[in-house]
């Protein structure tokens, strides 16, 4: 699920559809459906995450096929269908591994942040590497990628909210991560280890602080210099 | 088109000289005088039994959880539900809905299957025993291949349809000799680096020995394996207890077979609603290609499934890959069904191991002994769920099957003595399975 400030939520489901609700009244705003069912080799599909941008104007979805979808919040229109294919693998099976597992808008809301692995078994403990790529949605064009971490996929990604840097966390075994990455290189600032694979981040609003949730376990984190 | 090997090379004499069809006489007799059909009377009984087996081979190990025996509730069931099943009582997962409302047609249920293995390797195949005491044993698909084989039929006896760890997987006749080893057919190369494409390529659904070598024409190749045969026979005199040295003439004798057989891996001369239904997936064509050689007397075909070993996402993985098989097998059993053909084939699903009960940091499961199996058709109780486990799927509960017990359930079910004996180079009688064992009579017919 993600919110926005406008009470927003919109939620993503196996049916391969988000929908929108309104927090206050806990109805259903709409269903935005547009992402393929099945995979390119007819096995289902699964829609991953969805972000709002930080005017709560656009929603972007991501699908385990590499689809990034950008739709307008007011009236559900498809704005762009941004195709990372870095992140979708199969085997001679046609068996899927991958996928794009999280997605954040950047502060002006032109970038997405794309977080998975990258060609990888993400159903093996080391069998893939954590890829982050960013898109500008507008025009499709991929402006920069940042492979560093390990061997994982990234299972969130966050804003700095300057901009300054993006939190991003994931992996598998005992190799699972909180790392920050330098927007400027696509390098690593830092790192922290986690106790278990991140299921989900929530970076506070001064990103200073932020929580991390596994299995069994929610973890705050202080962010400093 | 010019070639590398010129016909005058080959041979020249008169009797090489073989047309298309003589070819082919000859190397039928060539394989009806080279050890297969050592007993004819035994050969004639099968023959008129025609009998067949389709093993679908869930590599990497499958989660009993997800499929046959689901814990719904408990702290090792995980995230899907229990449906029930037209079996009264009986319940699966909610990722097979389509078997889950023909169970009670076909199928039985083996929930307590003891692997003593929890690994991947192909010592299954071989009921934990590859090796006896040096010698060499024959897989289970290369054991049904020899006694169900139709001595009177040009098809193949012995084919595979492999995945990406086939070689791990291999079907091996052991001493039996390599005409009873499967025709392997290997998937396509995935490209080393991404992106991946999406290509036909992936999917292979013939083996490489239906298309010549490039610059060799057919006419070539039959002179060429006319020299070889004739050869190689000069060789074998006086050596034909050894069944290993005998199978290689018949092994490639049954090329050239397989070249004439190329249309049975066609599955375009399928009309378009058979091909729909089985549907787009290398597993589905696989499995259709499958049915074709089923049909036209293929006596042992395994069509491999993977890649199931899930130790990370075993949900999610779960979630694609069950719904896959429950539709192809569903498929596979109303396929043959109506065609007949049932009544005479054993669909069996198998796999090296099961998963394990505790769930990983990582959402996966790990490597488990024990796990569940379906028979489906020619001579199974429809309906039967046998064996049970506890309530956390933990141990065998109730009515444990070894590897033996479930070999002879499957020897039973196809009119084949699982206690005959077959002789070793060495004069040793070996049985198909272990001595004194026991099939599972409860879900035989």
């Amino acid at each position: 699920m993600a919110d926005t400030p406008a009470w927003k939520i919109a939620s993503v489901c196996d049916d391969m559809i988000c929908r929108l609700w309104d927090v206050e009244s806990g109805k259903l705003i709409r269903e935005l459906a547009g992402h393929a069912l099945r995979t390119p080799y007819d096995l289902v599909s699964k829609l991953y995450a969805a972000a709002f941008s930080r005017d709560g104007k656009w929603l972007a979805t991501v699908d385990q096929a590499g689809h990034a979808l950008v739709w307008e919040v007011a009236t559900g229109r498809k704005l762009a269908d941004v195709h990372a294919p870095y992140f979708y693998t199969h085997d001679t099976n046609g068996h899927t591994y991958g996928g794009i597992r999280t997605v954040d808008f950047s502060l002006d809301g032109q970038t997405l942040a794309l977080g998975g692995n990258l060609a990888g078994d993400t159903s093996t403990i080391t069998g893939s590497k954590s890829l982050i790529q960013f898109y500008e949605w507008q025009t499709g064009k991929q402006s920069a990628e940042c492979q560093a971490g390990g061997d994982f996929f990234y299972e969130r990604v966050k804003y700095h909210h300057e901009g300054k840097w993006l939190l991003a966390a994931g992996g598998a075994g005992n190799g699972a991560k909180l790392v920050l990455v330098d927007l400027a290189n696509q390098s690593l600032l830092a790192e922290a280890k986690l106790p278990s694979p991140v299921f989900d981040i929530a970076l506070a609003e001064n990103s200073e602080t932020c929580f991390t949730v596994g299995r069994g376990k929610i973890c705050q984190w202080s962010i400093t210099r | 088109m010019s070639s590398s090997f010129p016909r005058a090379s080959l041979s020249t004499a008169p009797r090489h000289d073989l047309n298309r069809r003589e070819f082919f006489g000859a190397a039928g007799l060539g394989l009806a005088g080279l050890g297969w059909l050592a007993s004819p009377a035994i050969a004639g009984q099968l023959a008129r039994q025609q009998k067949r087996v389709l093993m679908i081979f869930l590599n990497g190990g499958m989660s009993q959880f997800e499929s046959w025996d689901p814990k719904p509730g408990r702290h090792t069931g995980g995230p899907f539900q229990a449906i029930p099943t037209s079996i009264p009582g009986y319940h699966i997962s909610e990722l097979m809905p389509k078997m889950a409302t023909r169970l009670h047609k076909h199928t039985a249920v083996i929930r307590s299957i003891e692997t003593s293995n929890s690994d991947h390797k192909d010592v299954t195949l071989y009921a934990g025993k590859p090796v006896v005491a040096g010698l060499k044993m024959p897989s289970i698909g290369s054991m049904l291949a020899r006694e169900l084989a139709d001595p009177v039929s040009p098809v193949p006896h012995h084919v595979m349809f492999s995945n990406y760890l086939g070689a791990s997987y291999y079907e091996s006749a052991g001493f039996y000799g390599s005409q009873w080893d499967p025709i392997n057919i290997q998937p396509g190369d995935v490209p080393a680096k991404p992106p991946f494409k999406i290509r036909d390529s992936l999917v292979r659904l013939a083996p490489e020995a239906n298309r010549l070598p490039p610059g060799m024409t057919d006419v070539e190749h039959i002179h060429r394996e006319s020299l070889r045969e004739r050869l190689t026979r000069g060789f074998v005199a006086g050596r034909e207890r050894d069944e290993v040295l005998l199978g290689h003439n018949a092994a490639y004798a049954r090329v050239r077979g397989l070249m004439d057989s190329a249309r049975l891996f066609d599955i375009e001369q399928e009309t378009q609603a058979t091909r729909d239904a089985y549907g787009p997936t290398p597993f589905g064509k696989q499995t259709l290609v499958a049915r074709r050689l089923i049909e036209a007397g293929v006596p042992f075909v395994r069509v491999n499934r993977g890649w199931w070993d899930h130790h990370g996402q075993n949900f999610e993985f779960h979630q694609e890959m069950v719904p896959e098989l429950d539709h192809v097998m569903s498929t596979l059993l109303d396929d043959l069904a109506s065609r007949g053909l049932l009544e005479d084939t054993l669909v069996v699903t198998f796999s090296e191991m099961g998963r394990t009960p505790s769930i990983n940091n990582n959402m996966g499961r790990d490597h488990f002994s024990r796990m569940s199996v379906t028979l489906s058709g020619c001579g199974i109780k429809p309906g039967v769920v046998y064996g049970e486990t506890d309530a956390d799927g933990n141990q065998i509960a109730k009515n444990p099957v070894n590897l033996n017990e479930f070999f002879a359930t499957i020897f039973q079910a196809v009119g084949i003595d699982h206690q005959r004996e077959r002789i070793a180079p060495d004069g040793r009688p070996v049985p198909l399975t272990a001595y004194d064992t026991q099939p599972v009579r409860e879900v035989l017919a």
